[in-house]
């Protein structure tokens, strides 16, 4: 009888433990986060963009094309640098490959206070960014940066030393606006291979 | 007993106050290795008095699993990030770990054989050292409202934790008081006293015959 009992406890711990690691396939909130958007894609908000030659975007004129979107803030020293490296490389290799040559890059600053149109303009020459193809862009209304943020789902939390800590990674927006994938930072041919996916599929009329 | 009780009632009551909160969950050290072990610990303390009644737990079994299966979830670094997110989350997280890790842990230990105890305690320290390698390792964030120093400083503590209950098992087992009981006559005197099974205590004070076989 209280084997019974405890085999049906056990059960129920180790179902209870599957089901809040989505199968055993997501132990940390990063997990959750990238398998919650494969599963169900997310529009993303409208916002006002500000790109690194001044110029106001709306972000769903850049619906169209698919799109890579990387978080940055450009006093990092740390991920920063390393994810806008990855852009450098993944912008190289689209760019060999004339049908990919209409996908977007978008380096979004979470730090509009001190990442101003010049610093970005900086910033991205530093890393030889062409700003028809690859735009460094800042969110000023602090209420769209976070819904910006929540919706791609970063947390950016201050490191007390004057900087900030987030979650980096590669995500892929389809031609409609929706975020569908997020890759991690060193997976530059699963990024590239989900935006040639997106480039196959139809525009966004379909 | 009683003392035991207020212990735990006390200790709950102080974990629960806004400022208090606020302090241990700012880190993740004090998040994982003080606020979560105490809440469970007000459970055990509580569940003191009780711990003699039956309770439908048998030889110990279903509490033990019911009380190991809460606390992995809670380890869980989404668990404790979702616990930040949300204060209801946070809220489950103050009525689960006492009354469903550490009360139903106080109410099986008494139960479980010296098996099944020495197994727990045997695999507390690989089990905090493969979490201290876990968070001390990971190049990125497992909890998303946490500092990589944070986690790495919460690995180092975790294996400080996992040597300090070796050496205190290291020392039970080799230099420290005799067993309570071997497990025959422990089950024995179970069995013919489930009213009292902590008699098992006092019916094996240490004895001239066990001794030197344990120390070979």
């Amino acid at each position: 009888m209280y084997a019974l009992l405890t085999s049906f406890v056990t059960l129920m711990g180790a179902a209870l433990l599957l089901l809040a690691t989505d199968g055993a396939r997501a132990f940390t909130s990063e997990g959750a986060r990238r398998l919650d958007i494969e599963r169900s894609p997310r529009p993303i908000p409208n916002a006002h963009l500000e790109d690194s030659r001044g110029l106001e975007i709306p972000s769903d004129s850049l619906h169209g094309s698919p799109l890579l979107v990387g978080f940055i803030y450009t006093q990092c020293a740390s991920v920063c640098p390393e994810l806008t490296k990855e852009f450098r490389s993944i912008r190289e290799r689209l760019d060999d490959i004339p049908a990919a040559r209409e996908v977007q890059l978008l380096s979004v600053s979470f730090d509009p206070d001190r990442d101003t149109p010049e610093r970005l303009a900086e910033y991205s020459r530093h890393f030889g960014a062409d700003p028809e193809r690859w735009r460094f862009v800042r969110v000023r209304d602090t209420d769209e940066l976070s819904h910006w943020l929540a919706t791609f789902g970063i947390v950016v939390i201050p490191d007390g030393r004057g900087g900030f800590e987030h979650n980096a990674a590669l995500h892929i927006v389809d031609r409609s606006g929706r975020l569908g994938s997020v890759r991690d930072l060193d997976d530059i041919d699963g990024a590239i291979a989900d935006l040639l996916e997106q480039l196959e599929r139809a525009g966004p009329a379909s | 007993m009683i003392r035991r009780r207020a212990l735990g009632a006390g200790t709950y009551l102080i974990l629960c106050t806004p400022p208090t909160i606020h302090w241990l969950e700012s880190q993740l050290a004090t998040h994982l290795l003080i606020q979560m072990p105490l809440l469970a610990a007000c459970g055990w303390w509580l569940a003191a008095p009780a711990s003699r009644s039956d309770a439908g737990n048998g030889s110990g079994g279903p509490g033990t699993a019911l009380a190991l299966g809460a606390a992995l979830y809670w380890m869980l670094p989404r668990s404790m990030d979702w616990a930040l997110e949300n204060p209801w989350v946070d809220l489950l997280k103050f009525v689960t770990l006492p009354l469903a890790v550490g009360l139903p842990l106080a109410l099986s230990w008494v139960r479980l054989s010296l098996v099944a105890r020495s197994f727990l305690l045997s695999n507390l320290p690989p089990m905090l050292a493969v979490l201290s390698w876990l968070y001390w390792s990971a190049p990125a964030r497992l909890c998303n409202f946490y500092l990589v120093d944070d986690q790495q400083r919460t690995g180092q503590l975790l294996l400080a934790t996992a040597l300090v209950v070796s050496a205190g098992l290291i020392y039970r087992c080799l230099l420290g008081a005799q067993p309570r009981a071997h497990p025959a006559p422990a089950e024995a005197a179970r069995h013919t006293q489930a009213s009292l099974p902590l008699a098992t205590e006092t019916l094996r004070p240490p004895s001239a015959t066990t001794a030197p076989q344990l120390e070979l």
